[in-house]
């Protein structure tokens, strides 16, 4: 069965975890989640697989696409838990050993990709956001509320030797292996646990995610209590609950609560993991009937109940906050760390941040820590409280600039880094493009030099034009050896029709340098030239969006810089070079768009 | 209908004309390259140098000729003859001349100019195609040293190189540019060969 091409990218989304809530202050409760959603009703109340099956990659870089593989059926209501983890080969292709050498395969991560959404037919695709687990594999969940067909492919990056005569040189890799893919079909990603009931018979609630999720941070825990003495396990949200405000607050996964007296019901809990809304509701809580009064609230639908002083307060621990969790690329942000509650000293303040390509940035002894931020990641704090230590840790996405279109400027510059006269032994050594050196004071690159992301290097403006120069060999000049090598004559070959060939006069080869110029595009004309190409490729591959995102880390000090300079960009110029529009549009060279002139006679090379 | 004989003509005659290369079995190159090779390696006839630093590009054998005139040159500051000994490397990817570079390029003794040379060819070994000038390599930071190929750009290949040519590189250049006692133009010029190849092999 073929399914249409997904074009998701999840091991990147899983990459950049974003922060669902955004703490705005301290009583931003009331705005923190918007409106809350109303809890389904799951029809699923137990778990059982899906499926679990490997899902395999392309068997080479020549192709980027792998098979798409039906992984089962899914239920119209209730949980789908996704686990993948990678485990693939990648054997470098022999022929890239003996491949005429125009340029070298290239060695590189081929970067396999999984992507899973729910076929629900009718065109429609409920893609399953897959992020990194902790364990280090990748994990997606989602909740259904119609069913469909579980389908997963693989993706891979190309990765082929350039060619300049054919366009596409070997491929890079065999590969074998993939992703091994398990899916299950769950009651709740979330559990709550009760501990022992105290003297007044409460109780601490405990949840936490199931399955090797984890809760968006910074996490935000609603508490609930649902009184009755029929409450369904599962989440139906038609149920009069009672709001436990006391026990909200960032990083608070527990709520100490006892039940008023001669009133049962089950404990309910609320938050984000995945990027998803979860929910999920505790065993029976039986009324031990040794609490305070009951505040009479019963029947209201959504009322809040103060617990205050009934056992809701819990050990100090290490709270994080920042003032933004998403910036935009080169904006600073600003963290702290505090006891909660208030009153406790925080000793030995350690700050790291682990950024997503798994460099640890190291922080301050400070409460407070932050700085510019370009490299999306994870901020973290430890630190003692007393005699025993805790962490927190926010996670810090980062947006991209909306950065204007790169112009490119041409200009010739003679004969430039063209061969020697007497070593043009073909047309291409007459005349080429490329681009030009960029003066390192037309370009702002900043080195970050304090803060989370110290050490990483960033184009903190914008690139708004790059030059392209086009060089004309010295040997299209009147009188030189290589016009003196020119003279009419038989070529000793046919035409398509049988026609004889003839070489070319000097006068003759004088005439085409305007379609030189043409083909190079430094002169406007009907040709289709490589300049044109370098245009439509900066167009069609948005360039000043790579360039946004272009950054270097080096922990040496200032290495960083020179590198996104000379290499990282010099990398980007040859990838707009050797793309295979850049070749000349002939039979012999597939995918070939730069028009060749048309020329009545043929020139003689050296030797 | 002149158009369409012009394309016509054009389609037969680009394989064999329009991109022909040297014929390696010319009487006439054979001879020519004969005598650039003494030119180079010898320094003699003299008057012919400028006429063989053209010649060699085209001769079948220009590695090894290169690589013996780049040692003979080790004492050399003339930076317009290393300049033009060493062009060539931007289209030739050789073994005998990838040793000869990393000969140069780590002695102590040698010029610095030929030195600089000499590193320039392992970036051109590198990154084949983009023309890097000696002004730039040796140039106050901030500096670009890495030039940018073209679509006619092409290579060249010569004797083998050693498989592990990459690192053999960047060990020297790693070795050179940290090294504080080696002059700073040698040391600027190692730190590019450092930016052609990366700074380690695990990191893409």
């Amino acid at each position: 069965m073929q399914y249409p091409k997904a074009k998701f990218n999840l091991l990147y989304a899983g990459g950049f975890l974003v922060a669902s809530v955004v703490v705005a202050s301290c009583d931003g409760r009331e705005t923190l989640f918007g409106p809350k959603p109303t809890n389904p009703r799951p029809a699923v109340t137990t778990t059982s697989m899906i499926a679990s099956t490997i899902v395999p990659v392309p068997t080479t870089t020549a192709a980027t696409d792998g098979p798409y593989v039906g992984l089962g059926d899914v239920p119209d209501s209730g949980w789908v838990i996704i686990t993948a983890t990678s485990d693939y080969t990648a054997t470098w292709n022999p022929a890239c050993n003996t491949a005429p050498p125009y340029w070298p395969c290239p060695a590189g991560d081929p970067a396999p990709q999984l992507n899973i959404w729910v076929d629900v037919g009718g065109g429609r695709r409920d893609l399953i956001d897959m992020r990194i687990s902790g364990s280090g594999g990748l994990i997606g969940l989602q909740y259904r509320r119609s069913p469909g067909t579980l389908v997963a492919h693989t993706t891979v990056s190309n990765l082929w030797a350039w060619d300049p005569s054919f366009g596409h040189g070997p491929y890079s890799y065999d590969l074998t292996g993939g992703f091994t893919v398990t899916a299950l079909s769950v009651p709740s990603p979330l559990q709550i646990t009760a501990g022992n009931p105290d003297s007044t018979g409460a109780r601490t609630y405990t949840v936490a995610p199931l399955y090797g999720l984890q809760l968006d941070q910074p996490v935000y825990v609603g508490w609930e209590f649902v009184p009755g003495d029929s409450v369904s396990q599962y989440a139906a949200g038609s149920e009069a609950v009672w709001e436990l405000w006391d026990c909200y607050g960032e990083g608070r996964t527990t709520c100490r609560w006892a039940p008023p007296p001669g009133v049962n019901g089950r404990m309910q809990a609320w938050t984000y993991a995945n990027g998803q809304y979860v929910w999920t509701r505790s065993e029976y809580v039986l009324s031990s009937g040794r609490c305070t009064a009951t505040p009479g609230l019963l029947g209201n639908k959504s009322a809040r109940y103060s617990i205050s002083g009934s056992g809701c307060d819990q050990e100090p621990h290490v709270k994080l906050s920042c003032d933004k969790t998403s910036v935009e690329r080169g904006s600073a942000i600003n963290c702290r760390a505090d006891a909660v509650p208030a009153g406790t000293a925080l000793t030995n303040i350690s700050w790291t941040y682990d950024d997503s390509t798994h460099n640890t940035i190291k922080g301050p002894a400070t409460p407070e820590w932050g700085g510019i931020i370009v490299v999306p990641g994870e901020i973290k704090v430890l630190a003692s409280l007393g005699a025993r230590s805790d962490s927190d840790s926010v996670s810090i996405s980062v947006t991209h600039r909306q950065w204007p279109a790169i112009r490119l400027t041409v200009h010739e510059a003679g004969h430039g880094d063209l061969p020697p006269v007497t070593a043009v032994d073909s047309v291409g050594k007459l005349a080429h493009t490329h681009f030009d050196v960029i003066s390192p004071s037309n370009v702002s690159i900043t080195l970050l030099e304090s803060g989370p992301n110290t050490g990483w290097a960033y184009f903190s403006q914008p690139v708004t034009s790059l030059p392209l120069v086009v060089h004309l060999s010295d040997a299209l000049k009147p009188g030189s050896a290589f016009m003196k090598l020119q003279h009419y004559g038989l070529t000793g070959n046919t035409d398509m029709n049988g026609n004889p060939t003839y070489y070319c006069t000097q006068s003759q080869v004088l005439a085409m340098i305007p379609s030189i110029r043409e083909h190079e595009g430094s002169l406007h004309g009907s040709l289709h030239s490589h300049v044109d190409e370098y245009r439509d490729w900066f167009k069609q591959n948005s360039a000043q969006d790579s360039v946004e995102k272009m950054m270097f880390y080096d922990p040496d000090p200032g290495a960083a810089q020179s590198f996104l300079l000379n290499s990282v960009l010099a990398q980007f110029e040859d990838e707009a070079t050797h793309e295979p529009g850049q070749g000349h549009r002939a039979p012999t060279i597939p995918g070939g768009t730069v028009d060749m002139p048309v020329w009545p006679c043929a020139m003689r090379f050296f030797p | 209908m002149i158009r369409s004989i012009f394309l016509a003509l054009v389609c037969t005659v680009l394989p064999t004309v329009l991109y022909g290369q040297a014929d390696p079995d010319s009487v006439k190159l054979r001879n020519d390259c004969r005598l650039a090779d003494q030119v180079l390696t010898t320094g003699n006839p003299a008057p012919h140098r400028e006429w063989a630093l053209g010649v060699i590009w085209l001769c079948p054998r220009a590695g090894s000729t290169l690589s013996n005139a780049l040692r003979t040159a080790t004492a050399t500051t003339d930076t317009s003859y290393l300049d033009a000994l060493t062009a060539p490397a931007i289209e030739l990817r050789d073994g005998d001349l990838f040793s000869a570079a990393m000969s140069v390029a780590g002695n102590p003794s040698a010029s610095v100019p030929a030195r600089v040379f000499a590193i320039r060819t392992l970036i051109y070994t590198a990154r084949p195609g983009g023309s890097v000038d000696y002004d730039r390599l040796v140039a106050d930071d901030p500096r670009v040293c890495l030039g940018s190929s073209s679509p006619h750009s092409s290579v060249r290949s010569g004797t083998p190189l050693p498989s592990d040519y990459v690192e053999q590189m960047r060990a020297l250049a790693n070795r050179t540019f940290r090294d504080g006692t080696q002059p700073k133009s040698v040391r600027q010029a190692a730190e590019c060969v450092l930016f052609a190849v990366g700074r380690s092999s695990t990191r893409f």
